[in-house]
């Protein structure tokens, strides 16, 4: 490729900026304007990529996103990014990139030994080769040679974000017809408008044009557009995604034309789009020539080189030949002579072209070659020769070599591809078009309207007389998709094989699966697919177009949700209290609450001990906030509770307070809890910690969808308490210290009773329930009053040395009592008579949710995993939850380990289980494996701790 | 505990950039309004012994001191000056007859609510929610409960306010503070 020592004259860079870059460990200059591919060109550099198969080298092909060759690692350590078109990044200063898929180098690369292997590497290679002795024997070292790029093993210091943006009209690509689409629909005021271009700066291929009046155009519909305040301009984005009703995602490059600086701006944002009307104005992609060594450096696109020129200013040939099978590239090497470069010819294979051009040619100088192929390339690091032959009037064989020209660059034009992705992506159908050999929108299936290019309407005649191979030469070097190393025999390969479906084409050769999906070389391996099968080439079809069009970051996907804020999460109302006091949090569900409370240099096992004995042998206090707060309100509020409760709830008196078990209507049990009767016709039920929401819904979708003649209203009013478990025998002497009009004393308050009044000149509720099994009083006061109500127990508590404790040591205390905990001691699977409750059902005359799957056969198995203490035969002896509980003869799984802890009080392990048949088994030896050892048990009954359960009266 | 010994849900953190700013807003009592709505003309017997303008779906309004604002199919809040709502609570739901099933609670604890202002408030807005917040589609007096940055919010654009509320479990008012701190980065002196 030739340097180019000065810039010509009305280019689109800033010749008084100039900017230093490197590449490959080279330094280099370019300037402000360039993109990093225009920059290389500058520099004369040829080689700038490997392939990705055989690591042929690639030189630049395009000028945007149909890039396949020109794919560069991008910075290093944490802002590296593989797979960077070239051609889409941006100049700046200090810019770092490197050549992917080569060592040492992408001039020099040692594994372009591979292009000898060509011949063994065909098309689906790989399913025939490492099948002996089998795959894993080969996959050490494909996976060391296979992989484009590397990703950066570092975190992504840079943010991203996500944004989301409605307009009337969204107008996707800013070249001509675009532009006017938005100037015509922007002209209503009331109308919102969004234009979208993913290039630096607007104008799509306006900024190529040689000619002033078109400049002149741009600049004046851009002052125009920039006056308006009813359009939003996006610039550096591109529209990847095109969804139902009219959603299409995009991604802005928000800063990463600033190369690797972390900025208060993100590196990029996604933006997603509700749209009233879409107008597509993507335009289309230049398709290269097939022939033999159509792959060598220095063979670009004759509207690439155009751009390369016109835009940037590069003088990249002295001798460049332009080959085409239709009339634009005749305008290209037209406009190029006229703005005073060499042209050395144009060789065309079709027969005869437009008089006029044809003219205009001659007066130029340039040689012409019509009804011609190139049959051959020739040249190290670039390409230097070409060679001709006449095509015989049948299209399908070739007369005698003409010649073969001496070039240093060829620039090549099969046609032109409407960049109809995100049409088709929206539902649109497509047709095929003869007489320019391309697929075109037809019927729409939203609301979006396809202008210009992208529509088919090139504005000038391309006189296209297709040519998908060049015939009566071997087609194992006519390459088709360059990044993948797929030529025509591939296809040719894969329809012998019977692969006839484009998909499976596709696949079985990879033709269109690189990173650029195939901008390139989808229609023509289609064409050639097509000929091969001896079909036209609408029946053939084209694969699917599925989003994204342009590889998304990742990051980008994620916006801010990441870390800290991967998922929301709950703080209690007394949170700043726990943490001073030391607490080890944990997330219980999405609720931060304190799991222990250690001391200096204190073990998790220590703090549970120290934590569980206080509560058994003193007063411990917990934050129980999440505990679920359900109001049922309504005349039908107890008709209701009673069919969602397996339990009778007919009976409950206002005042008292019943354990309940709520079912699926599968009979699974999704809930326990205490219901607490507040009137005749108001009822509060207390729902596991972190089930409220979910039960809150569950209530709503009965109510909502099945028996919406209950008059029932459901009150959710858990965050609207902060709830304080005060448990221990000394749990009364404390709170008895705080003043209030609640009389808590043992015969006024008994187990399983709610009081509600006043406590500390606040309003309160009390529940008696019990947990831990010791006496406990869950005391729930206005949320915004939970920390002062903790510091006033804890203060009260002092001379009883009170002890915060945790969800592991309430854990730890209800495993010791055989209490079930809903979620550990259950699963997916667990019916109500698998607790063993199948005598309350009997008795219950009314029907309740799973009532009925409770007599389904599968419900009555006696080797159902059934609910159950386990005790360890070794004293010394622990196990832990989700240890297998074996079959009689070891062989298999019999049920689980659900629950254990080392007791502190019985100085023993204490454990629950799942275990096949368990009820009818009780005092059986059995035998657990867990952390590759077994160990002999026996299963008991749950509640190792105060059998009697005489410590929560007390 | 006098009701000095509240405490706030942020504790005075706050965000302050120069295009967006979140600030905690203690100074309204929450209640909320619940009214058994899938019988025909109960909503409006309600709302007649309430003697209240019940907004409509995504709408809120104003009683002399009240802010009414619509939350979700039969369910309000109700928003007075912080220390009023229990009283108001109660004078409400006694005149309710007992022909019209409606329950009225006073949920200010279980809220926190956030003032949302800044040059930049709708951008950052529509990083955390679908909706359409331009000023012709979000105006004032709109009233929506939406997901909002992954959980369930109620937002409004309060008649006469200066920006907007967001009201959200108080659990997640740290959350939201931190999301938000997240989400502006990019809203300094342009």
């Amino acid at each position: 490729m030739k340097r180019t020592v000065e810039r010509l004259s009305g280019a689109r860079v800033d010749v008084s900026r100039p900017l230093t870059f490197m590449f490959d460990g080279q330094p280099y200059r370019g300037f402000a304007g360039d993109s990093l591919a225009s920059a290389l060109l500058a520099n004369g550099l040829s080689v700038v990529g490997r392939s990705f198969k055989l690591h042929r080298p690639r030189g630049v092909l395009g000028t945007g996103k149909e890039e396949c060759n020109a794919l560069v690692q991008l910075e290093s350590g944490a802002f590296s990014e593989p797979n960077a078109r070239a051609t889409l990044v941006p100049l700046y200063k200090g810019l770092n990139a490197t050549g992917q898929n080569a060592w040492p180098n992408v001039q020099f690369d040692l594994l372009g030994a591979m292009g000898a292997l060509k011949r063994f590497l065909p098309a689906s290679f790989y399913y025939k080769t490492f099948m002996w002795p089998n795959w894993h024997s080969w996959e050490w070292l494909i996976r060391r040679v296979a992989g484009l790029g590397a990703a950066p093993l570092s975190a992504d210091p840079q943010g991203y974000i996500k944004q989301n943006i409605h307009a009337d009209v969204v107008v996707i690509g800013a070249g001509r017809s675009g532009l006017q689409a938005a100037l015509s629909a922007s002209a209503d005021e009331s109308c919102r408008v969004l234009l979208i271009d993913e290039q630096e700066e607007f104008g799509g291929a306006l900024l190529a044009s040689p000619l002033d009046a078109d400049r002149q155009w741009l600049d004046d519909a851009l002052a125009q557009l920039e006056a308006r305040a009813n359009i939003t301009l996006l610039r550096r984005t591109t529209v990847n995604g095109y969804y139902d009703n009219n959603v299409l995602a995009a991604l802005e490059r928000v800063s990463n034309h600033l190369g690797p600086v972390v900025v208060e701006r993100p590196r990029e944002r996604l933006w997603r789009i509700f749209a009233g009307r879409v107008v597509l104005a993507t335009g289309a992609l230049e398709r290269p020539m097939v022939f033999p060594n159509n792959d060598r450096p220095g063979i670009m696109l004759a509207s690439a080189l155009a751009e390369y020129t016109h835009r940037y200013g590069l003088t990249l040939a002295e001798r460049p030949v332009f080959y085409t099978n239709n009339d634009t590239a005749w305008r290209r090497a037209l406009a190029l002579a006229d703005a005073g470069l060499p042209v050395l010819a144009i060789v065309d294979t079709r027969t005869a072209v437009d008089g006029e051009l044809l003219q205009q040619a001659e007066a130029a100088g340039i040689d012409i070659y019509l009804g011609t192929a190139i049959t051959n390339t020739a040249g190290r690091g670039g390409v230097r020769k070409v060679t001709l032959h006449r095509i015989a009037a049948d299209g399908g064989s070739l007369g005698g070599a003409v010649t073969s020209l001496r070039c240093d660059l060829l620039a090549m034009s099969g046609g032109w591809t409407p960049t109809i992705h995100l049409y088709s992506q929206s539902g649109g159908r497509l047709q095929y078009r003869d007489s320019d050999a391309c697929f075109v929108p037809a019927d729409a299936h939203q609301s979006v309207s396809v202008v210009g290019r992208a529509n088919g309407d090139f504005g000038e005649p391309a006189n296209l007389q297709p040519q998908w191979l060049t015939p009566d030469v071997s087609s194992e070097k006519q390459w088709l998709d360059f990044q993948y190393d797929v030529t025509a025999s591939d296809i040719q390969l894969a329809a012998r094989e019977n692969f006839v479906s484009v998909e499976h084409v596709k696949r079985y050769t990879t033709n269109g699966m690189s990173v650029d999906q195939g901008k390139t070389s989808n229609i023509n391996g289609l064409g050639v697919l097509a000929q091969t099968l001896g079909r036209p080439v609408p029946e053939v079809g084209t694969t699917r177009f599925r989003p994204p069009y342009h590889p998304t970051t990742v990051g980008a996907f994620a916006g801010v949700e990441l870390g800290a804020l991967y998922a929301p999460y709950q703080r209690l109302p007394a949170h700043a209290l726990h943490e001073a006091a030391g607490a080890v949090f944990e997330d219980y569900g999405a609720w931060r609450r304190p799991a222990y409370y250690p001391g200096p240099g204190e073990s998790e096992e220590r703090a549970l001990a120290r934590e569980s004995l206080a509560v058994r042998q003193g007063v411990g206090l917990l934050d129980y906030s999440p505990l679920g707060k359900l109001e049922v309100h309504g005349p039908d509020a107890r008709e209701f509770l009673n069919r969602v409760y397996i339990n009778n709830i007919q009976t409950l008196k206002v005042g008292g307070a019943r354990y309940g078990l709520m079912l699926d209507e599968g009979g699974i049990v999704i809930d326990d809890g205490i219901v607490v009767c507040l009137a005749e016709d108001h009822f509060l039920l207390n729902t596991t910690s972190g089930g409220a929401q979910a039960i809150h819904q569950h209530l709503e979708e009965w109510l909502q969808c099945e028996w919406l003649d209950l008059e029932v209203i459901v009150n959710n009013l858990t965050s609207q308490w902060a709830t304080l478990m005060l448990s221990g025998p000394k749990a009364r002497d404390v709170l008895c210290k705080l003043s209030g009009d609640i009389d808590v004393s043992r015969e006024a308050f008994a187990h399983m009773q709610f009081r509600e009044g006043t406590l500390l000149g606040q309003p309160c509720r009390i529940l008696r329930a019990s947990f831990t099994g010791e006496v406990s009083f869950e005391i729930s006061v206005p949320a915004g009053h939970g920390p002062a109500l903790w510091q006033a127990l804890m203060t009260a508590g002092d001379e009883y040395d009170i002890a915060p404790f945790g969800l592991e040591s309430l854990m730890l205390l209800r495993t010791e009592k055989g209490y079930l905990h809903i979620g550990s001691d259950t699963d997916g699977n667990t019916m109500p008579q698998d607790l063993g409750w199948a005598p309350a059902i009997e008795k219950k005359p009314a029907d309740f949710i799973g009532r009925r799957s409770l007599a389904q056969a599968v419900g009555k198995d006696p080797d159902r995993f059934q609910f159950t203490g386990i005790e360890l035969m070794d004293p010394d002896g622990r196990v832990e939850s989700g240890a297998h509980v074996l079959t009689s003869d070891g062989s298999s799984t019999a049920g689980y380990v659900t629950s254990a802890f080392h007791s502190p009080s019985l100085g023993r392990t204490v454990a629950l289980g799942l275990v096949a048949g368990a009820h009818a088994r009780d005092g059986e030896k059995i035998t657990i494996f867990g952390q590759g050892s077994k160990q002999a048990a026996r299963l008991v009954k749950p509640g190792a701790y105060d059998e009697a359960g005489e410590a929560l009266n007390g | 505990m006098d009701n000095a010994a509240r405490e706030s849900v942020l504790a005075g953190h706050e965000l302050a950039r120069e295009r967006f700013s979140v600030r905690e807003n203690t100074s309204l009592g929450l209640i909320r309004l619940q009214a058994f709505h899938r019988k025909a003309g109960n909503v409006d017997a309600v709302a007649r012994q309430l003697g209240l303008p019940l907004p409509r779906p995504c709408q809120s309004a104003r009683d002399e001191d009240m802010q009414l604002f619509w939350s979700a199919p039969g369910e309000w809040i109700l928003a007075s000056p912080a220390g009023s709502e229990r009283e108001i609570a109660q004078l409400l739901q006694s005149r309710l007859d007992n022909s019209a099933l409606a329950v009225t609670s006073v949920v200010t604890d279980s809220r926190v609510t956030l003032e949302l202002g800044g040059a930049a408030v709708r951008d950052v807005l529509a990083r955390g929610s679908t909706l359409d917040f331009h000023p012709s589609q979000f105006g004032a007096g709109r009233c929506v409960t939406t997901r909002f940055a992954g959980i369930p919010a109620m937002l409004t654009y309060p008649e006469g306010g200066e920006g907007f509320l967001l009201f959200a479990d108080r659990s997640l008012g740290h959350y939201l503070l931190d999301w938000f701190a997240a989400a502006s980065a990019d809203c300094v002196a342009e």
